[in-house]
């Protein structure tokens, strides 16, 4: 290699290959697709929006993500850490500040905008939507762009790089999305998004100028008083009573407090809107919904951050010695994490139910809530409602916690592909899932869907159990439970489903909704599989 | 490994010796053959194992978060037979701050942090993964002589990885070498000393390492 530049090039060629041979094998059989539908001159619309998905968004969605995380090298470091992630190998290369920040974006852009047209070109056939040539592509660069910038930065608290990088790319997302709905001027966009990289530009080489001087701010001692205080609450004099004790106590302190801590910073930026929601019941909704699923969503991210048990480890991922030869069983170093999450997720849960109250009742938009309450009781009844609140509230508790132990566990198996995998794909999922919904609401499958629901929930139980007795084989094989342990766990949860299904046939007392569709809800509502396979994830780690 | 003795283990980088370690202790699953640390399972039973071992590890991974009282009030409540008073007077010894947080410690004092956490419950076999391994003099005879104090104990076991093989043959009675992954020798330093004794010469650790070893890598490559 005859320069540095190309050498960095090599390097991200060769570390992606599979990606990339796997990306450039679609896009030809989309070209090969194109050309022969074209020579045979058979006219395609590509006007279902479920073609449109699956052709074009989906494809799309997971190679930008998978280049998003390659350019920004997020599969190299912790996300949550405070220090950059710009990997501290290249520091010491013979380069400029300015190529370091500078060439890995010029790539990264140069990237996305190939992505772009080679999807403009090869996979977009006439629809009735005029899709643009160039702003989709700035866009998509300017996104990745402000995620290298972001990723590349040190942060004075730990977990500050996710909260950064969800309120900018949330807003350059935004932004996309409005000018979609307005039918932008391609003009229009080019100037908003143009200036969008250079500043990224600038920000990105303050960054590795920091990272490269060692240069981590740190908030925690200009904070000192508070975390005085933090320290003062969970500080131990006393001698622990049992090791169980005493491991919930490390649990906690190591990793609860992060997501009671991510959803206090956010909180205020999404309840802020209600100042400006005014009598818009729609927008008072949304807002209220997307404040309800701040805690589940911050959940599914804390496998990258709570899993790491010491950064400067080769084997990061793993668990640490020092836990490793705790002398405590598999299941009591579950156990001890289950009920770190219990707390983790009430934390979270008090600052959500203190905050809502109080926004709405300060920013006036109380009244049109309380109004909705009060006829919906007024049809329903007072209790079925009050019920129904609870039940709600519950689903997203328990979607909390279970999206908490899916990610520690995820997190327990130590390794770092999955761990990385299961942030992608959730990425993924969140950026199809709007989209999904659309076209379900647009091309109103609603009813068709509605009506398959026996069905499918039909499906999702029987995957449900199998997944049940192939972990509950497993884990009697290896003896990582007793029996009693695994038959109180059973009771526990077939008690828990039959209250749920008791409570679901009091409040949907109709003729036409059947018993055994609640109770299939009832199973699929109570988590199994996923808690049960905890202790196997950790004995796959701890035992390698 | 008989009861009271003091294991040397040694080999070069790659060698296999943190890998053994990490079997004694449970970390690793065996794929082929089967291993017992007294007479029990580490994979099957690490309650059983680990709560009469006592471990230093080469990565030294404290949690930087914990303040020394708080990781000795932590880790006293694993082990019923933890001695509070040994405890102290080794902290007093080592000259810790209890208020000092470990991530603050130098390394040093991290190592000295770790040896109280490994021996206040006098456990009956002590396991040491490279403990002196980049530590200046000082601390490194800190930890020969915690070594040598648990010898003094009766019945205690010490099995201790090095590079340094000048602090093998200070406290090792019994030395095993060993070559990717291999035994090239196991036997005690006096009879290894008397074995390898050219034209009445007492040859030093490191020259019998460097002809074992050198020897092992020829056999493996006429092999």
């Amino acid at each position: 290699m005859r320069s540095s530049a190309a050498a960095i090039a090599w390097e991200f060629r060769q570390r992606h290959r599979w990606g990339l041979i796997a990306l450039i094998g679609y896009v030809l059989v989309l070209a090969a697709i194109k050309l022969v539908v074209v020579i045979r001159g058979v006219f395609i619309h590509l006007d279902s929006p479920e073609s449109f998905a699956f052709t074009v968004m989906m494809p799309l969605t997971a190679t930008f993500t998978y280049l998003l995380a390659a350019f920004s090298f997020g599969l190299d470091g912790d996300l949550a850490a405070r220090q950059s992630i710009y990997p501290a190998r290249m520091f010491t290369r013979p380069l400029t500040t300015d190529a370091l920040a500078g060439l890995p974006m010029l790539y990264g852009i140069i990237a996305m905008i190939v992505l772009w047209l080679v999807t403009r070109v090869l996979a977009l056939w006439q629809t009735g939507v005029v899709i643009p040539w160039a702003w989709p592509g700035l866009l998509l660069a300017s996104l990745l762009a402000w995620t290298q910038a972001l990723t590349w930065m040190p942060y004075p608290l730990t977990g500050l790089r996710i909260i950064a990088a969800v309120l900018v790319l949330s807003t350059i997302d935004v932004l996309g999305l409005l000018a979609l709905h307005f039918n932008a001027r391609e003009s229009v966009m080019l100037a908003i998004l143009a200036p969008q990289i250079p500043l990224a530009y600038v920000v990105a080489r303050i960054a590795v100028a920091r990272a490269r001087r060692g240069d981590v701010p740190d908030w925690r001692s200009t904070l000192v008083r508070l975390s005085r205080i933090a320290d003062v609450l969970t500080y131990r004099r006393d001698h622990f009573a049992t090791p169980a004790s005493a491991q919930a106590w490390f649990e906690w302190r190591r990793h609860g407090r992060s997501l009671p801590t991510w959803v206090v910073i956010l909180l205020p930026y999404e309840l802020v809107l209600l100042w400006v929601a005014g009598d818009s019941t729609s927008l008072i909704v949304e807002i209220l919904l997307s404040v309800l699923l701040t805690p589940p969503f911050m959940a599914t991210f804390a496998a990258a951050a709570v899993s790491k048990s010491n950064q400067s480890a080769s084997d990061a991922y793993g668990v640490s010695p020092f836990i490793a030869t705790r002398p405590l069983t598999n299941a009591e170093l579950v156990a001890a994490k289950l009920k770190m999450a219990i707390w983790s997720t009430i934390a979270a849960w008090v600052f959500v139910l203190g905050a809502i109250p109080l926004a709405l009742r300060f920013s006036g938009t109380d009244a049109v809530v309380l109004e909705h309450w009060h006829r919906f009781s007024e049809i329903v009844g007072a209790p079925r409602a009050l019920v129904l609140l609870l039940l709600v509230l519950w689903g997203f508790i328990a979607l909390t916690w279970t999206q908490l132990v899916q990610s520690l566990y995820i997190g327990l198996t130590g390794r770092g592909a999955v761990i990385k995998g299961s942030v992608v794909l959730a990425l993924g999922f969140f950026f199809l899932f709007g989209p999904f919904a659309e076209w379900i609401v647009e091309t109103q499958r609603l009813g068709r869907i509605w009506s398959e629901l026996p069905l499918i929930f039909a499906i999702l139980v029987s995957l449900k159990m199998i997944a049940v007795v192939l972990i509950g084989v497993r884990l009697y094989d290896r003896r990582l439970l007793s029996d009693r342990a695994l038959v109180t766990w059973a009771a526990c949860w077939s008690i828990a489903v039959f209250a749920l299904c008791g409570v679901l046939v009091w409040w949907f007392d109709a003729p036409h909704i059947p018993h055994y569709v609640l109770m299939l809800v009832a199973i699929l509502g109570i988590p199994l599989a996923r808690l049960s396979a905890a202790p196997l994830a950790l004995a796959w780690n701890r035992h390698r | 490994m008989p009861r009271g003795a003091v294991y040397g283990l040694v080999g070069a980088n790659g060698a296999g010796k943190t890998t053994l370690i990490k079997h004694i202790l449970g970390l690793l699953r065996a794929e082929s053959g089967s291993v017992r640390v007294f007479g029990l399972d580490p994979v099957a039973d690490p309650v059983g194992v680990l709560s009469r071992i006592g471990y230093l590890s080469e990565e030294n991974d404290l949690p930087g978060w914990m303040r020394v009282d708080e990781l000795v009030r932590y880790s006293r409540a694993f082990y019923p037979a933890w001695d509070d008073d040994y405890a102290e007077e080794l902290r007093q010894s080592f000259a810790l701050d209890p208020a000092a947080r470990i991530k603050n410690l130098s390394k040093g004092q991290k190592a000295r942090a770790g040896m109280l956490i490994a021996l206040s419950y006098r456990p009956d076999l002590l396991v040491l993964d490279e403990p002196s391994s980049g530590l200046d003099p000082i601390v490194r005879r800190d930890i020969l002589g915690a070594i040598i104090r648990t010898i003094a104990e009766e019945g205690r076991t010490v099995l201790f990885s090095s590079h340094l093989l000048e602090e093998v043959e200070q406290v090792a009675d019994h030395v095993t070498m060993i070559n990717k992954g291999r035994i090239v020798l196991s036997a005690p330093l006096e009879t290894i000393r008397e074995t390898h004794r050219v034209n009445g010469r007492v040859p030093s650790l490191d020259e019998i390492f460097v002809t074992r070893v050198g020897m092992s890598a020829a056999t493996a490559t006429d092999r």
